[in-house]
């Protein structure tokens, strides 16, 4: 069986079909990501990720309504589900408990940009 | 966003994208690659858009978008023995059509073959050293007046002071070639000598059959090769022997104590004589101690490393030593010492002045795997053709298998099967061919090569046919087998199918197969006619009636001198340092503040007379030493042309090596090297008798040979200690005839081949035009048309084929070869002339006229009736 461990890439993706909610579709997800990240991706990479992420339970999703751009195409709109809540949940918790559980002392005098 | 649903994405991309890409996920990515396209139409310019679409469309090429394809096996394992007997019955029924094939194919694949040897060869040369990615070559960038050049060669001190110096360095050895006279007993020649650190043997892999590699650190020892202890030591031991080694006239003793084993075929470099290295300053008067510059006291370095990674260190560590080398010498800086891997030193040999490693020219080659490629791509369009035009008779076969159930995927994979037969048939002989004919014949023409192929001792050679084996018989047979099973069973039961009637694919081929054919036979045409231009060339000199024999010191010219002056058989005698045609120098010169680099020659005063150089302008050394001729140069017509911008100053003071010297007089150009490199700038000095290398005695007309046997008694019996060596001054560019010669020969056979191919695919392609208008031509038969009106309505597509071939291949060839000669044989250009091109037209038409009427021949034989009446 497939794992249903998060990818660093794919929790991105996770993360940014919810802030797109209710439009959230490959290219605006590709759009959104490079916006907020800065990084370069292929679109293919983004489908890719939305089809593991699918596999994976963690995203649902239904073709909209064909419009009248992009040559007349349906775009597929993506949803998060419950497992998919879970999971950004479950990793943003043990995020944080691993935060709150680095000792002052590891990260005292790191400053932006200094040195030691 | 914009309305921009009139700007459509590249077809071809969108094409390729719903070929490979799931037909669930299509509609999505589509609809998102065409909005993005949209979206950077609106802001870049088409051509950008549309690479960025591409770009993005084939980063679906990903597992999770693939399509998936269901394979299930088609064919169970037991047909394809009946496939092959089917595929051998085939072959023997239709035996002209499959000896075409067969021997097609064959040839081409014996010339690839031999071809890939030769390629292989080159490539491996030099690798049978072991570690040899360890060891590096030290070569010298040199700042040589202005342009910067690579030399073999390097300071003395050089490779001791990296042993020492450097800690990747493990090993080090410096070899340094002399020649000399080797005597023992009666037998004396003159031979090469190797000068080498004791690291030699053990760098470089040159085992020995006798003695330890060790005897090499003490002084006066010496190891031989096989070939040369089998030429002084026929059948006797020589270990413990003492040879005699003779430099101008002073012998030195050397003990034999080693013998290597015979060299590997692949050696770009051997030795004959092994002696230490420390012997270069007793024997040829080397200074060991100190640095020098590159160009009057240097040898050549090899290092080995600890490992070939380390190599960018030790290449950064070379930097500080080319600043102690550029104190001494300020003319002729060194840029760097650089490492040069030796795998790669022989094939770059010819960009290096002087390199130890011996190579030839790679052009050459990629010239003969073009045209191999270019000749098996010809053998698979005939085999293409002919077998689609076999297939015609095979119609009823294919759609009886159709109707009893036969998948068109298994009469694909019986077609494939009886491909893969004929290919199997034709590359055992190919192979055969090449190793017993093709090989051996190019052993002849280019001597010296010795190349042999053992398949069963080199598996790249067996796994080169057998890759050549399946890429031709997937290439050669895809296409009939496709398009023969496609057709429709009952349509050819009702004899309706018929091979389809423009069969476009062929005319374009045989269009092709002319073009190359036009250019071998071009090819072969232009070759010839530069041979012969350059044998017949005016050599700027007398040649002929000239015998040169090179002398040692002082006294054995003195003797010939002597002997000439009262022999009735020779006309003059001339000395000299240098020979026209073999040996020359290479000088600095300095006209004000210019540097030019010149050939040099050492001359006496007798030479141009001797040579019969004419002197244009100005006069020769008529004087001789005794006056102030010391300091006077005779240049030639280049000199002037391209230094002294074609005027010849006489009050020109040009510095050579610190003194002044002025130009008294200019000769004609002649050819010193040969007849492909231009005639560059060069010059005479006068040398002093002493400094003779060379007489050269002027016979009789006619007298060369009666001379010679005089010379060479004369010469025995008063120098019993050195080899004579007299040669003709008309043989010294035998060895440039020669290679123009084989190549000649070369392209000739390829031309022929050329024209023996496009002549089957000729004949296959009319043979199936044939068959399809076979009714038509029957019917103007029984209206009475005779044989010529046939024979031209079945030629005329075909010399229009030819036409077209004609009118893309002139101009093509002509400026093709143009170039290439002009990078070939700079000297002689303008040989591209019409004639070559006329007389090929003529052949190719003579080709296609005999290939078509021996088909129409039959045809007229044949009882009309008989076709008429099948229906």
């Amino acid at each position: 069986m497939k794992g249903t461990q998060l990818g660093e890439f794919e929790e991105l993706v996770l993360l940014i079909i919810g802030v797109l909610y209710p439009n959230a579709y490959g290219l605006k997800i590709r759009i959104e990501i490079m916006e907020q990240t800065g990084r370069k991706v292929a679109i293919g990479a983004v489908h890719s990720a939305l089809s593991r992420l699918q596999d994976k339970g963690f995203v649902k999703s239904q073709l909209a309504e064909a419009t009248h751009e992009r040559g007349g195409r349906r775009k597929r709109l993506f949803q998060i589900t419950a497992t998919g809540k879970q999971a950004i949940e479950k990793n943003h918790e043990l995020r944080n408990s691993l935060w709150n559980k680095i000792p002052d002392m590891a990260l005292k005098g790191l400053n932006y940009g200094g040195s030691f | 966003m914009a309305d921009r649903s009139d700007i459509s994405p590249p077809k071809w991309a969108d094409r390729c994208l719903s070929w490979f890409c799931k037909d669930e996920l299509l509609e999505e990515v589509r609809g998102d690659l065409h909005e993005f396209y949209g979206m950077e139409r609106a802001k870049k310019s088409a051509l950008k858009a549309n690479w960025s679409y591409w770009y993005h469309m084939l980063h679906f090429l990903r597992p999770f978008a693939i399509k998936k394809r269901i394979r299930t096996r088609q064919t169970p394992i037991a047909m394809y023995r009946s496939y092959i007997k089917t595929g051998f019955r085939n072959l023997k029924r239709q035996q002209l059509a499959s000896f075409i094939n067969v021997f097609g194919l064959a040839t081409t694949i014996a010339i690839s073959l031999v071809v890939y040897v030769l390629i292989d060869r080159q490539f491996s040369l030099d690798d049978f050293h072991t570690d040899a990615d360890q060891i590096f070559a030290v070569q010298t960038r040199i700042d040589w007046n202005g342009t910067e050049e690579t030399w073999g060669r390097t300071p003395l001190l050089l490779g001791p002071s990296l042993e020492a110096e450097v800690p990747q360095v493990t090993e080090m050895a410096r070899v340094s070639r002399r020649s000399a006279t080797v005597r023992f007993d009666d037998n004396v020649f003159n031979e090469r000598l190797t000068y080498a650190d004791p690291g030699y043997l053990s760098i470089f892999n040159f085992p020995l059959s006798q003695g330890q590699p060790t005897s090499l650190e003490s002084k006066k020892n010496i190891i031989l090769s096989l070939a040369s202890s089998e030429k002084y030591f026929p059948r006797t031991d020589p270990i413990g022997k003492d040879l005699k080694i003779i430099i101008d006239g002073k012998a030195y003793l050397f003990t034999v104590t080693g013998v290597a084993q015979k060299f590997p075929e692949n050696a770009s470099f051997t030795f004959d004589f092994l002696l230490p290295f420390e012997n270069l300053k007793d024997m040829h008067g080397l200074d060991l101690q100190g640095w020098h510059d590159i160009k009057s006291q240097s040898v050549f370095t090899f290092i080995k490393l600890d490992q070939s990674g380390s190599s960018p260190q030790v290449a950064s560590q070379l930097k500080s030593y080319s600043d102690v080398v550029n104190e001494i010498n300020t003319d002729w800086p060194v840029k760097q010492f650089g490492l040069y891997p030796l795998p790669s030193l022989a094939r770059n040999a010819q960009y290096v002045r002087e390199t130890y490693a011996s190579g030839s020219t790679p052009e050459i080659l990629v010239m003969f795997a073009i045209i191999s490629l270019l000749l098996l791509a010809s053998a698979c369009f005939n085999y293409v053709n002919i077998s689609v035009s076999m297939a015609q008779k095979r119609l009823s076969e294919i759609a009886i298998r159709k109707v009893v159930g036969g998948q068109r995927k298994q009469l694909i994979g019986q077609f494939l099967t009886e491909n893969f037969v004929l290919c199997f048939v034709a590359t055992i002989i190919g192979a055969l061919l090449g190793i017993y004919v093709l090989l051996p014949g190019i052993n002849v023409l280019f001597s010296g090569s010795g190349y042999t192929i053992n398949i069963f001792q080199d598996p790249a050679i067996l796994g080169f046919l057998v890759v050549l084996f399946i890429a031709l018989s997937l290439i050669s047979g895809a296409y009939p087998a496709f398009y023969i099973s496609s057709f429709k069973p009952v349509a050819i039961l009702k004899g309706k199918e018929n091979l389809s009637g423009k069969n476009r694919l062929g005319k374009v081929f045989l269009t092709a197969q002319f073009f190359l054919t036009f250019i071998a036979i071009v090819s072969g045409f232009l070759f010839t006619s530069i041979n012969e231009f350059q044998e017949d060339q005016d050599w700027g000199y007398q040649a002929s009636d000239l015998l040169v024999v090179p002398v040692g010191d002082h006294s054995q010219y003195q003797a010939l001198k002597q002997f000439a002056s009262q022999s009735p058989g020779i006309v003059s005698s001339a000395g000299s340092g240098s020979q026209i045609g073999i040996s020359s120098g290479q000088t600095a010169i300095r006209i004000l503040d210019d540097k030019f680099t010149v050939r040099s020659f050492n001359v006496g005063p007798a030479y141009f007379g001797v040579m019969d150089i004419d002197i244009t302008k100005g006069r020769g050394f008529e004087m001789g030493l005794a006056s102030d001729e010391v300091n006077n140069l005779v240049v030639n017509q280049a000199f002037i042309e391209q230094i002294s911008n074609g005027e010849a100053p006489f009050d020109q003071l040009i510095n050579i090596d610190g003194e002044s010297y002025k130009i008294v007089g200019v000769t004609e150009n002649f050819h010193f090297d040969d007849f492909f490199s231009p005639i560059t700038p060069a010059i005479f000095r006068l040398v002093p008798e002493a400094r003779f290398n060379y007489i050269s005695l002027k016979t009789v007309p006619g007298g060369l040979n009666d001379t010679e046997a005089l010379v060479k008694a004369e010469w025995t019996d008063q120098f019993p200690d050195s080899p004579y060596a007299g040669f003709f001054q008309e043989e010294v560019f035998d060895n440039f005839f020669a290679s123009t010669g084989s190549l000649k020969s070369v392209m000739n056979f390829v031309a022929m081949v050329a024209i023996i191919l496009s002549a089957m695919g000729l004949f296959g392609l009319v043979s199936l035009f044939i068959i399809k208008k076979l009714k038509e031509y029957s019917i103007r038969k029984v209206l009475g048309a005779h044989g010529g009106h046939i024979i031209g309505l079945v030629s005329k597509q075909f010399i229009v084929l030819m036409s077209i071939a004609l009118i893309i291949a002139a101009p093509f060839s002509y400026y093709g070869f143009e170039l290439l000669f002009e990078q070939m044989f700079p000297g002689s250009i303008d040989t591209v002339s019409a004639g070559p091109f006329l007389i090929t037209t003529a052949i190719l038409l003579a080709v296609i006229f005999l290939t078509i009427s021996s088909h129409i021949l039959q045809l007229l034989r044949m009882n009309p009736v008989k076709n008429l009446r099948l229906e």
